[in-house]
């Protein structure tokens, strides 16, 4: 400490203080608001996003929220729901039957992945999972259908209950075709457009099909 | 093949002629082709020089290594409009025209061949159930089923003959390439094309046989292989005309027969017999018993 001594600070600068981060304590709430929270919040803030996303297929708008902030979450609850409403009643009753669960998910998952990739090798813009999640979004007005449909099924059968169902159907089919082409169109190069939304025309063909030749046992 | 050449030099005066009387004379190389067709004649008469350039040009475009995306975007770099022509190609087979060389001209796409087959996959699979269902409503003992898993045999046969057919096809070409030196010769993703774009005629085809008349589907069986045989037929008849003419004709032969293979296969295998026991008597009764007994 001798050597200290010869080192002159003048009296009038204060060389004490406080310091801070101006941050920090922002940084801290954030952090404890989704580490500390109850499960609740964090499934409602996920399942609002689900639900917002659900109110924009239903009402198809030109809008980016569907391609910005992209889930899986929505078309597997999608999914998931169509294939427990679709498969057979019993595995062993008739050989030519229904899709199984497994199929209709493999068809849904596989179909929708095909579709990308045709939609990617076209020249498209569009990424990956932005697609898959447009391409399961645009199956809830299907997932309506089916439901208006097994609930016509529990009415005495005939050609009415028939025409009902194929009216609703064709009305859900037209509104997921309309849906996922306001999305998907506009990432395509224009003179490739039709060919990037034939597929999608037969993707949610066939899913219409399935469900319109859904029978009970 | 002379009198071809006195006619097609007639229709086109401008192509590129050597005369050997007037040594002085440089060939004069063509300025243009005045329209389609003229290239067509050439082709024939010239030979190597389309395929030499479309083999550069197949190698400038293909530059890619294979485990790159960019190799596999040079498959489907089609706009929609070469796509709709292709199509009409394959419905409209014109004697003389050759489908690889006016419509694809080196530039294979595998779109058209994978989303053709499959909305044929489903055409059939569709049309087969609903053929069925409108054949037996009347009968009290039918239950119906969406017959699900005729859409997977489907899949599997109408995929593995747009494959493997042309697979084999190629081998062949080549192992024949490989003793008489041929004119024209195709690579494996043209062929593949060309058999892709050849089943569109199948689609209507399918939709068609709901109808449940055996003479209608019948036509329609010989109409559709017509037309699709025709196009496959004057694709390949060039590819094989300078070798043996029994090897030549055998090749055409077995690539229309596997054609109506699948064809009539299909209608046997997706689409029921239709019963005659809801159409009012008619004339020719002993055929329609008959057809009745065979189907119950």
């Amino acid at each position: 400490f001798a050597g200290l001594s010869d080192i002159s600070i003048s009296q009038d600068i204060p060389v004490e203080g406080e310091i801070t981060i101006p941050m920090r304590s922002r940084i801290r709430e954030f952090d404890s608001s989704t580490l500390n929270e109850s499960v609740q919040n964090t499934i409602m803030r996920d399942l609002k996003a689900v639900g917002k996303k659900f109110m924009h297929v239903l009402y198809p708008r030109k809008s980016n929220t569907l391609l910005r902030d992209w889930d899986l979450w929505g078309p597997l609850i999608l999914c998931v729901t169509l294939a427990l409403m679709l498969q057979r009643g019993s595995v062993d009753s008739e050989k030519d039957g229904g899709p199984q669960f497994a199929e209709v998910f493999v068809i849904v998952w596989f179909g929708a992945v095909t579709i990308t990739l045709n939609s990617k090798l076209l020249g498209g813009n569009i990424s990956f999972f932005q697609s898959l999640c447009v391409l399961g979004y645009c199956i809830l007005p299907l997932t309506v259908a089916m439901l208006v449909c097994r609930l016509v099924l529990l009415t005495e059968p005939g050609p009415i209950n028939f025409m009902v169902r194929l009216f609703v159907v064709i009305v859900m089919f037209a509104w997921s075709i309309v849906a996922s082409t306001a999305f998907l169109a506009d990432s395509q190069p224009p003179n490739r457009k039709a060919l990037a939304v034939y597929p999608v025309f037969l993707f949610y063909f066939v899913i219409s099909w399935m469900i319109l030749t859904f029978t009970p046992q | 093949e002379f009198g071809d050449t006195a006619i097609s030099l007639a229709a086109n005066p401008d192509a590129t002629t050597i005369s050997i009387e007037d040594p002085g004379e440089t060939p004069k190389h063509q300025p243009g082709p005045p329209g389609g067709s003229g290239r067509e004649e050439d082709d024939e008469l010239l030979g190597n020089d389309d395929s030499d350039k479309t083999e550069l040009l197949a190698g400038q475009k293909k530059s890619s290594p294979f485990w790159t995306f960019e190799y596999y975007q040079t498959f489907f770099d089609v706009d929609t409009y070469q796509v709709f022509d292709r199509i009409k190609g394959s419905l409209l087979p014109i004697p003389g025209k050759n489908f690889v060389r006016l419509y694809i001209r080196s530039n294979p796409d595998l779109y058209g061949p994978f989303w053709i087959c499959a909305t044929l996959v489903f055409a059939i699979a569709i049309s087969g159930n609903l053929s069925n269902f409108l054949i037996h409503l009347g009968r009290k003992t039918y239950h119906y089923v969406p017959e699900f898993r005729k859409v997977s045999i489907a899949a599997t046969i109408i995929y593995a003959y747009a494959w493997l057919v042309p697979l084999a096809l190629w081998g062949f070409l080549v192992w024949r390439n490989s003793k008489v030196m041929n004119i024209v010769s195709y690579s494996f993703l043209e062929i593949v094309c060309v058999y892709g774009y050849s089943l569109f005629i199948y689609i209507p085809t399918a939709i068609l046989w709901i109808i449940p008349q055996k003479v209608v589907r019948w036509i329609l069986v010989m109409i559709a292989l017509g037309i699709s045989g025709s196009v496959l037929a004057m694709t390949f008849w060039p590819a094989v005309r300078e070798d043996n003419r029994r090897i030549a004709l055998a090749t055409i032969v077995t690539i229309v027969l596997l054609h109506m293979l699948l064809s009539v296969g299909c209608l046997a295998y997706f689409f029921d017999a239709p019963e005659m026991d809801h159409l009012p008597t008619s004339t020719a009764a002993p055929n329609q018993t008959v057809a009745a007994a065979k189907s119950s």
